[in-house]
């Protein structure tokens, strides 16, 4: 067979480099701004997660950098001990802050918000997502609650940690309510993100796609939408009667007023366990799809995979009390969560051990998007089974509230959700900007930042099963050595940030042009050319098994996959109308 | 009826002038529009199920003060309330139906007396609400009643201390007098200057030195009016909300712009309005007819 | 340089015994530690096992299976496996199971004290922990025994705090407004950290205390010891030496310093004596009186520039028999400032001998009946010898209003320059006309001040809103517990001598003077 470059099938004629895409679909900022294009959307999002990642990120190195001598560096008290609790308070900010960003501006909305709005459609062989000016709402709910929380922490920073514990956050001295407000506007946001996923998913699939035909990041956007719509409406009530709290008095989780302040954590945990699968299913999702596409063999346990992320989102609402065995619920309720924590462990490790199968007597190819991949199912095997232990409930007696739990998240959030987010990043990147990135660099970048990861996290896990709580300003002298490790792996992951983002902005302007194919994908994304155009496909595309990559193969030509025969068993014709 | 159905080749046109680009029939659209809009009433039931879920909380570990403070509330209002709800839940049933049959005045019609039942569930409910302000039946700090639920008096509440430190006034507007207090350097309310409580502080106490019309005034009864006020509010605001979309879709049915092939506005607010209808059918037994 | 000095320096006080113990998790000193570790060493080495496993099925795979210019398409291979996908997810299950058992039962035990438990009451507040045992005794250490369940009974004055000592494998959080519980029965002397592991504000990182764990009589000993902060080896303490105890004890250091550096609340270095500016804009001079509203009823005065509402009331633990700790406190205020005076002290002398002459002001009574009291201080049955006598009072019984104004907290209010406050100011009010809000005017007389006073709530006045002032005065001041109204005349007479129109009908029927009889 000729070199058919970006062609679908042998018999259409070839696509050539198409000067109208996406990107260059209007030109002016209004063009951008009011776009109801899902990718440009997405890009959107991407830009303002990004921002909010850096500054997420400066707050990590400042609060690492406190921590690199028992007193304090940065904020530290001038001999007395009131001097040196005004000044902690500082670095309480600073870490609520790193906690809140983090956790409601990034690590929730990035990875739905930036690739769920670019990939999600064009996976689907859809124009658009079923509401597309819900879809720039959310968008806009989403800047104005970044928006809010910066204000808040102009007018008076929050120090409450990202949790808000009552009564503490009723008492705090600090802009509370503009706080939580902007998280509620960022929750509606993400509600109104999970409904438009959730209906395009239902009602956008063209005919021929199945359920079971779906490539498995629609499966984990479509758990993750399940738990965003479910979830964050109780959270959002939650800070509703927090900010009434503080604004009225209501005395709901006041205990001065009679109230409760128990029943706020009750409520928080019923979303915020539940958010933690909202992070880390699509990443989960993402690496479902690198992994049999860079093994160039059909994913294992399809089925397994797919109905895991559903399982995980269900199981996923009853574990939240995991977060509060030491706060006095009866003993019997714990031993409930305890047992309903280490099922939803397990279709976790299903996931994995389908992995692994996927890759065995693959072809596996270590490009970048794969190296991250791997890299993911290293990071989230330690913050799994680190998990575990934390929900005996012996043992999280002795490590509740430590720098273990610090850990275990970290690897979970920035092990997990992070680097699947950057795995995912480099996979569509080409298919987002039509520019490939210099591919060398960013796997020195991806190994670099596997062992900043480690050296940063690895040290906490130690330090808080030997004592260490969390959020501590200054600390016993004897935990200096993990802390001073934990610092300088932090130094290195800065690095690896910086590198990426000036490979990345490099790829821009003079990386070379990407092909249609270039990692030899078999979802229909990779079936128009990269860019997109305004309207996603040229021609209507033809679904078949998105794991089968039994026609493509590499053309030098265009340093790209093309398909060399058309799949006739396995093509469904498209209907356009009925 | 059947026929009153069935989609000329007019509609049809104006049915395919309201679809969106990225649909291929006008029935995708509506589909899509329903899913989408159930999905969203889910979100809002979860929304008030925080606040059931407190009030639950709260009923089980505080019976007495239920008990004691639904009395003072007028089960005869609510049960205005409820079947005003209902018979605007009806109209607006009638208007989902007017619409589809292209009933034009019938739907405007309808939609009329829906609104004109929300605004007359929250004139009532505003009636409560100043009679409760006026006996200072609120929520918190603010609970303060002379009056017993039998009309008899009652010792003033004392001894409701919070805990909450003000910033500077900044969304504390609206509360003069604690206002008009700050600013002379004082964070007083009925009860800061007392003698502290000898138990862990912070703990409540309603101290009655001498009640003796009403010796049973349970503690922690300003509980029942938060969650009361939080309750009926947040159900309100729907209210409001659903009178203004409703008096949207009037001007837009004046206008004839919905007939059988395009009336998914106002089935989709329909569906809104039901569900506000029913949160009131939950909320009415469990805040009025406690015993 | 000097940061990577100190860095080094602490290097070397690494302890390695600790990273080999348990991997990682400290040596367990309690009853609940030997199951702890066992589940925990069961999990690691689970942990390990599977970790090797998956990386080096990974690492084995992308090394065998690696893509190269001859192998570019994979080798045939099933794409699903029931068999396969059952077996694992079955015994992740197991494992997740039997740890969840074992972890299940030794929760149980630890939520489940012994009847015969040691009762230790554990008091958490910003930023500090107190003890207080079953004899009376209170710490800022926790001392417990060896070999005997002990019970902790928890509350919290402020927020949520966590009692944590990882070495007893214990944790709970202490809730406001609830008694939270736990036990511990530790097994070895020695001493080891409890830190708060809930966050709770600025000084959460530096809020722990030493747990010292030693043989039963040995306990025994250090709380009887420790329950008499008054003295040392059987020599009574200077009282400043007392309070400066206390002020660590209590918690005084986590908001205010002794240096002058700025904290949550004011400096306590040349407090005493000075002149300080409330928030209203009156200044009132930091005396004795002052110092002790301050402390007992911290929500009464506010000063300008520290908020409200942070300060926990101490009430109870310096009033009634603990008043003692208060003119250790206030002596110990009194010894960080230049300004000290005699009406800044406290109404007994610091020293317990006596020799140091001491000024008792809230009476206004001369030396000699202060020091006649001090004996009976250094005895340690302290009597207050600024209590109010019931009787006939040698002293102007408007001096004792004006102490009074401050104390019961009237200043809040009421100003007595003339400037208008929440509540109308006491300048030339005794007999002037007052505008009531159902129109009526009535001249404040003593019968009107003595209403407004006792029963706030009958009249409202023109111009102050209703509600505000509290009702509980009569309780204070009148009542079965003060037939002669005392203070309440004390407070009248010291109205009637800021008015210019006072006359008999607006003053008490008490004389001032009583000498004057």
């Amino acid at each position: 067979m000729t070199a058919l470059a970006g062609n679908n099938y042998g018999d259409t004629p070839v696509v050539p480099a198409k000067p109208d895409n996406y990107l260059t679909h209007g030109k002016t900022i209004r063009s951008w701004l009011l776009t109801l294009d899902h990718k440009r959307i997405g890009i959107m999002y991407l830009v303002v997660g990004l921002l909010a990642f850096f500054i997420g990120g400066m707050l990590a190195e400042v609060i690492r950098t406190q921590l690199l001598v028992p007193q304090g560096l940065i904020f530290h008290g001038t001999g007395s001990v009131a001097s040196s609790y005004a000044a902690y308070r500082y670095y309480n900010q600073v870490f609520t802050l790193h906690g809140i960003i983090m956790v409601f501006l990034v690590l929730i909305p990035i990875i739905p918000g930036a690739l769920g709005n670019f990939a999600l459609p064009l996976l689907l062989g859809a124009k658009d997502v079923a509401f597309p000016k819900l879809n720039l709402i959310s968008f806009y709910l989403y800047v104005v609650g970044a928006l809010l929380a910066i204000l808040s922490t102009v007018l008076g920073a929050v120090d409450t940690g990202w949790t808000f514990y009552t009564p503490f956050s009723i008492q705090t001295e600090s802009y509370v309510v503009v706080m939580v407000l902007g998280i509620f506007l960022v929750g509606f946001s993400s509600i109104f993100t999970g409904i438009n996923f959730m209906v395009t998913i239902h009602k956008l699939r063209p005919p021929g796609m199945s359920w079971f035909r779906m490539p498995l990041f629609l499966w984990a956007i479509y758990a993750t939408s399940l738990i965003q719509v479910a979830a964050t409406p109780v959270v959002g009530i939650t800070f509703v009667l927090l900010m009434m709290e503080r604004i009225m008095g209501i005395g709901i989780f006041n205990p001065a007023l009679g109230g409760n302040p128990v029943l706020f954590q009750e409520f928080f945990w019923f979303y915020s366990h539940p958010a933690v699968y909202i992070m880390i299913l699509p990443a989960m999702g993402i690496v479902s799809e690198i992994i049999p596409v860079f093994s160039r063999k059909h994913i294992f346990g399809y089925e397994f995979i797919a109905l895991s992320s559903l399982a995980i989102a269900l199981i996923g609402f009853l574990v939240w009390g995991h977060h509060i065995f030491v706060n006095g619920q009866s003993a019997e309720l714990d031993a409930v969560f305890s047992f309903l924590t280490f099922v939803v462990a397990v279709p976790s490790a299903i996931k994995v051990w389908n992995w692994l199968a996927t890759m065995y007597k693959g072809a596996i190819v270590l490009k970048t998007p794969m190296l991250y991949a791997l890299s993911f199912i290293v990071l989230f095997t330690i913050g799994g089974l680190t998990g575990v232990v934390l929900g005996a409930l012996s043992e999280d007696v002795v490590l509740h509230d430590t720098y273990f739990v610090v850990g275990h998240f970290h690897y979970v959030m920035m092990g997990g959700t992070l680097i699947g987010f950057i795995a995912g990043l480099h996979y569509w990147w080409p298919k987002m900007f039509g520019r490939m990135y210099n591919e060398r660099i960013a796997q020195i970048t991806c190994v670099v930042m596997f062992i900043g990861v480690n050296l940063t996290f690895f040290p906490q896990l130690m330090v808080g099963a030997d004592g260490m709580p969390r959020r501590y300003a200054s600390y016993l002298p004897m935990y200096q050595p993990y802390m001073i490790a934990s610092t300088i792996g932090a130094y290195i992951q800065l690095v690896a940030f910086l590198t990426m983002a000036g490979y990345l902005m490099h790829s821009l302007f003079y990386g070379k042009k990407a092909p249609v194919n270039p990692w030899g994908g078999g979802s229909l994304e990779w079936e128009t050319s990269s860019p997109p155009p305004h309207d996603n496909f040229e021609t209507t595309p033809s679904v078949a098994d998105p794991y089968d990559y039994g026609d493509l193969v590499f053309d030098p030509a265009v340093n790209g996959y093309v398909r060399t025969e058309k799949p006739a068993d396995t093509l469904v014709p498209v209907k356009v109308a009925h | 009826m059947a026929e009153a159905l069935a989609i000329t080749a007019t509609e049809e046109q104006v049915a395919r002038q309201h679809l969106a680009h990225h649909f291929d029939t006008p029935q995708q659209q509506f589909d899509a529009g329903t899913l989408g809009m159930w999905m969203f009433l889910a979100t809002e039931m979860l929304l008030f199920s925080g606040l059931f879920c407190a009030y639950a909380v709260f009923r089980a570990t505080h019976p007495e003060v239920f008990k004691y403070a639904g009395q003072y509330l007028d089960p005869v209002s609510g049960l205005i309330n409820a079947l005003i709800l209902l018979t605007s839940g009806l109209t607006m049933a009638l208007a989902v139906r007017f619409a589809q049959t292209g009933k034009r005045f019938a739907l405007s019609l309808c939609l009329a007396l829906t609104m004109l039942g929300g605004v007359a569930f929250l004139a009532i409910h505003a009636k409560e609400y100043f009679d409760n302000g006026q006996a200072k039946l609120l929520w918190g700090t603010h609970y303060a009643p002379t009056v017993g639920p039998n009309g008899k008096p009652i010792a003033p509440v004392v001894g409701l201390v919070p805990l909450v430190v003000k910033p500077k006034p900044v969304a504390s507007a609206g509360w003069q007098q604690l206002n008009a207090l700050g600013k002379a350097g004082f964070v007083v309310s009925h009860s800061d200057i007392m003698p502290a409580p000898t138990g862990p502080s912070g703990v409540a106490t309603s101290q009655k030195p001498s009640a003796p019309e009403n010796p049973f005034q349970p503690a922690n009864v300003q509980i029942f009016f938060g969650i009361y006020f939080l309750m009926t509010g947040l159900h309100s605001l729907h209210v409001i909300i659903g009178i203004i979309v409703i008096g949207w879709l009037l001007i837009r049915s004046f206008r004839g712009e919905f007939g059988p092939g395009y009336n998914a506005p106002v089935v989709y607010v329909g569906m809104y309005w039901g569900v506000v209808d029913m949160v009131w059918m939950f909320l009415f037994p469990l805040l009025y007819l406690i015993h | 340089m000097t940061m990577i000095s100190q860095m080094l320096g602490h290097l070397g006080q690494m302890d390695l015994s600790r990273l080999t113990a348990a991997f990682w998790l400290p040596h367990g000193e309690s009853t609940f530690s030997p199951q702890v570790q066992f589940l925990w060493n069961f999990w690691y080495w689970i942990s390990v096992f599977f970790t090797v496993l998956i990386v080096g099925l990974m690492v084995f795979f992308v090394i065998r299976y690696r893509h190269t210019k001859d192998r570019t398409i994979a080798d045939p291979s099933p794409t699903h496996n029931n068999a396969l996908e059952i077996t694992w997810t079955i015994i992740p299950l197991i494992i997740v199971m039997v740890i969840f058992a074992l972890g299940f039962t030794e929760y149980m035990n630890m939520d489940s004290p012994p009847a015969n438990s040691y009762n230790i009451h554990v008091i958490a507040q910003k930023w500090s922990w107190t003890f207080v045992y079953e004899n009376g005794a209170i710490s800022n250490t926790l001392y417990l025994p060896v070999d005997k369940p002990v019970k902790l009974n928890m509350t919290s004055k402020d927020v949520l705090h966590g009692f944590w000592i990882p070495d007893l494998s214990i944790q709970r959080d202490v809730v406001p407004g609830r008694v939270m519980t736990t036990w511990v029965e530790a097994t070895h002397p020695g001493t080891y950290w409890l830190q708060c592991a809930e966050y709770c504000g600025n000084g959460h990182s530096e809020m722990r205390a030493p747990v010292v764990v030693e043989p039963y009589p040995k306990f025994q000993q250090q709380i009887l010891a420790a329950a008499n902060i008054f003295e040392q080896d059987g020599k009574p303490l200077p009282l400043s030496t007392v309070g400066k105890k206390l002020y660590t004890t209590l918690g005084c250091l986590g908001c205010h310093s002794v240096d002058g550096s700025k904290g949550t609340g004011p400096s306590w270095k040349n407090l005493a004596g000075s002149k300080e500016v409330l928030a209203n804009g009156q200044t009132v001079s930091v005396d004795y009186a002052f110092l002790k509203t301050m402390i007992t009823h911290p929500g009464r005065v506010l000063i300008k520039g520290f908020p409200a509402g942070v300060m926990p009331s101490y009430g109870s633990r310096f009033t009634g028999k603990n008043v003692k700790n208060l003119y250790a406190v206030v002596w110990y205020i009194n010894s960080l400032s230049k300004y000290s005076n005699k009406a800044s002290q406290p109404p007994v002398p610091n020293n317990p001998s006596g020799s140091e002459p001491a000024a008792s002001s809230a009476s206004g009574k001369a030396a000699a009946s202060a020091t006649s009291a001090a004996p009976a201080a250094a005895n340690g049955a302290a009597t207050p010898v600024a209590k109010v006598p019931a009787g006939p009072h040698p002293v102007p019984l408007h001096v004792l209003g004006a102490k009074l104004y401050q104390s019961l907290g009237c200043i809040g209010c009421h100003t007595v320059n003339g400037q208008p406050g929440v509540g109308p100011t006491w300048k030339n009010l005794a007999g002037y006309p007052q505008k009531l809000t159902t129109g009526k005017t009535v001249i404040a007389d003593y019968k009107y001040l003595r209403t407004m006073i006792l029963d706030p709530g009958k009249m409202d006045v023109v111009g102050s809103p209703a509600g505000v002032m509290p009702n509980m005065y009569k309780y204070q001041l009148s009542g079965k517990k003060h037939p002669h109204e005392n203070k309440l005349n004390a407070i009248i007479w010291y109205i009637n001598t800021l008015s210019n129109r006072s006359s008999k009908a607006t003053e008490p029927p008490v004389p001032d003077v009583p000498a004057a009889k």
